[in-house]
């Protein structure tokens, strides 16, 4: 018990930030993460033991924050990629020497907004964190090969996104 | 495409996104639930030999009133002993002395915790909440209830009802309810009594004792301890949701989600209460018998018409339905001769109209 308490205490501010990079509403994210938690409290004698128990995690966690996105879209009628902005966390200027900083960090979620979550969700697990494709298609229970071709659209489309197109590196000098 | 963000950039670009929010200091309240559950929960397989030991107390509770329970009458074994069970009187063991609001349980219905020092439980499968330990192990819970009729020489009623009063007293009861006659001519008493259960068989032996003519003696005896311990489940399966609102009403952001479950919250509450007091009930009628003494000078009537054969209890019928008809006629008969008187008046006064009438016209 000790050791699933510690681990889950170690994995929630991950598990937090990644819920809120995929709904981009901090306070829909946290209740999504304590919903997850408590589920996956409640049944951690089914826990695999392992590496495969992050994959699992993430199932979990993904599996309610997708469940809040097609609640809130069944509700509101608004598509997926409406819903980020209009629950967009507050984009006040932050002080002088974050600016910059901030006003990327918000460039990136707008970006991630713009996804479809098929696409977003992928790309978090795997970008923040840190699940490899194998673990990604455990957590959204779909085959490595998908998963694979979702990162690879996801990175295709967020490299055309004018908002970070400074970071983009041409690609024969990334190859 | 000629164009690709990196994996690093990539990486970089959605941690300092990511960094943008701030993790709650309050973390996720499975700590608290945690918590609880790491101070409540047994060590290594503990909990199944506490399970073991419920499980075998709530047997020999369910098993002992059946040998020992049932109903009986007016014979020397007229009562028969029912289960002993000392602690389920006043003693420290009464429910009433149990704490009340220290079982807990996730919302899940798994991590269970007891009052200090009691038995635990083992986490549950998810929905399902097992009765506290303590609840089983405490006594078995017997509703007992009695009822003995008497009869004695006219001039004695008074005294043995005086008798009746000391035998209770003694046994640490009261009198909650008592009807007497004592001044007419056939004097009756009838009191119904609350008597430690420890003390119940004692006072009807000693009733039974006092010199007047025992006509009756009736004992009963209900095992209600599955439905104490259900209902004390009930309690603690509730007082757990309860306190899960409260850990999510702490946290409830708008006053929309603050009323939800805030009203949740007073859904479950009455839910407690209205169980809270079953078991009270329960507890109460549990730990004291209730026994009625009915004292007379003749046997109560439906001692006689026990006693007597068929055709004497057709010929009391025949009779009783002659006198009943005879007075439903007699009943009826004051509304006809009220009509009947007004019509008579009316008559006379119409004559002596007409003839006065008449004279005047002539």
């Amino acid at each position: 018990v000790d050791e699933i308490e510690q681990w889950l205490k170690r994995d929630y501010p991950t598990a937090y930030r990644t819920a809120c990079l995929v709904l981009r509403d901090p306070i829909e994210a946290q209740d999504a993460v304590q919903e997850a938690f408590l589920r996956v409290w409640r049944f951690r004698d089914a826990i695999p033991a392992g590496d495969a128990r992050k994959a699992w995690l993430y199932r979990v966690v993904v599996n309610a924050c997708v469940s809040r996105i097609r609640s809130e879209k069944s509700r509101t009628g608004k598509d997926d990629g409406d819903l980020g902005l209009l629950t967009l966390p507050d984009a006040s200027p932050s002080p002088h020497a974050a600016a910059e900083h901030a006003h990327l960090a918000d460039d990136v979620v707008a970006a991630l907004a713009d996804l479809p979550e098929s696409l977003r969700v992928p790309l978090v697990l795997r970008f923040y964190a840190g699940l490899s494709e194998k673990e990604i298609a455990v957590a959204i229970d779909r085959r490595p090969g998908t998963v694979k071709s979702r990162l690879y659209d996801a990175r295709q489309r967020l490299a055309l996104d004018p908002r970070l197109a400074a970071w983009v590196t041409p690609q024969e000098a990334a190859q | 495409v000629n164009a690709m963000l990196t994996d690093d950039d990539l990486a970089r670009l959605l941690g300092d996104a990511a960094a943008t929010f701030e993790v709650p200091d309050q973390g996720p309240v499975l700590d608290k639930l945690v918590v609880r559950k790491r101070s409540f929960a047994l060590p290594g397989k503990g909990w199944q030999l506490t399970a073991a030991a419920a499980s075998v107390l709530v047997l020999g509770a369910l098993l002992v009133p059946s040998l020992g329970g049932g109903t009986s009458s007016s014979s020397s074994t007229a009562v028969k002993s029912a289960p002993s069970n000392a602690d389920n009187g006043l003693g420290a063991n009464s429910p009433q002395t149990e704490k009340q609001g220290t079982f807990t349980i996730t919302s899940g219905g798994s991590a269970a915790g007891l009052a200090p020092g009691s038995p635990r439980l083992p986490a549950t499968a998810p929905g399902t909440v097992k009765a506290p330990a303590a609840a089983v192990a405490d006594s078995a819970k017997v509703v007992k209830t009695g009822t003995i009729t008497l009869l004695a020489d006219k001039d004695k009623v008074s005294a043995l009802v005086v008798s009746v009063r000391g035998l209770v007293a003694g046994a640490g009861g009261y009198v909650s309810d008592s009807t007497s006659q004592e001044l007419t001519a056939d004097p009756s008493a009838t009191l119904t009594m609350r008597i430690p259960v420890a003390a119940f068989d004692t006072v009807i032996g000693k009733v039974r004792g006092l010199g007047a003519k025992v006509v009756s003696v009736d004992s009963k005896g209900k095992d209600v301890t599955a439905s104490y311990a259900d209902t004390e489940a009930q309690i603690a399966s509730l007082k757990a949701a309860r306190n899960r609102f409260l850990v999510i009403l702490s946290g409830a952001r708008s006053i929309g989600d603050t009323l939800s479950v805030q009203q949740r919250v007073d859904d479950v509450q009455g839910q407690i209460d209205r169980l809270e007091g079953q078991r009270r009930l329960l507890a109460d009628q549990s730990s004291l018998a209730t026994l009625t003494v009915t004292v007379g000078v003749k046997a109560p009537a439906a001692v006689q018409a026990k006693e007597r054969g068929g055709l004497s209890r057709s010929w009391d019928r025949a009779k009783h339905g002659f006198t009943s008809g005879a007075e439903g006629i007699v009943a009826r008969s004051g509304r006809a001769l009220l009509v009947l008187l007004v019509l008579g008046l009316a008559l006379v006064v119409g004559r002596v109209g007409w003839r006065l009438a008449r004279r005047r016209l002539l």
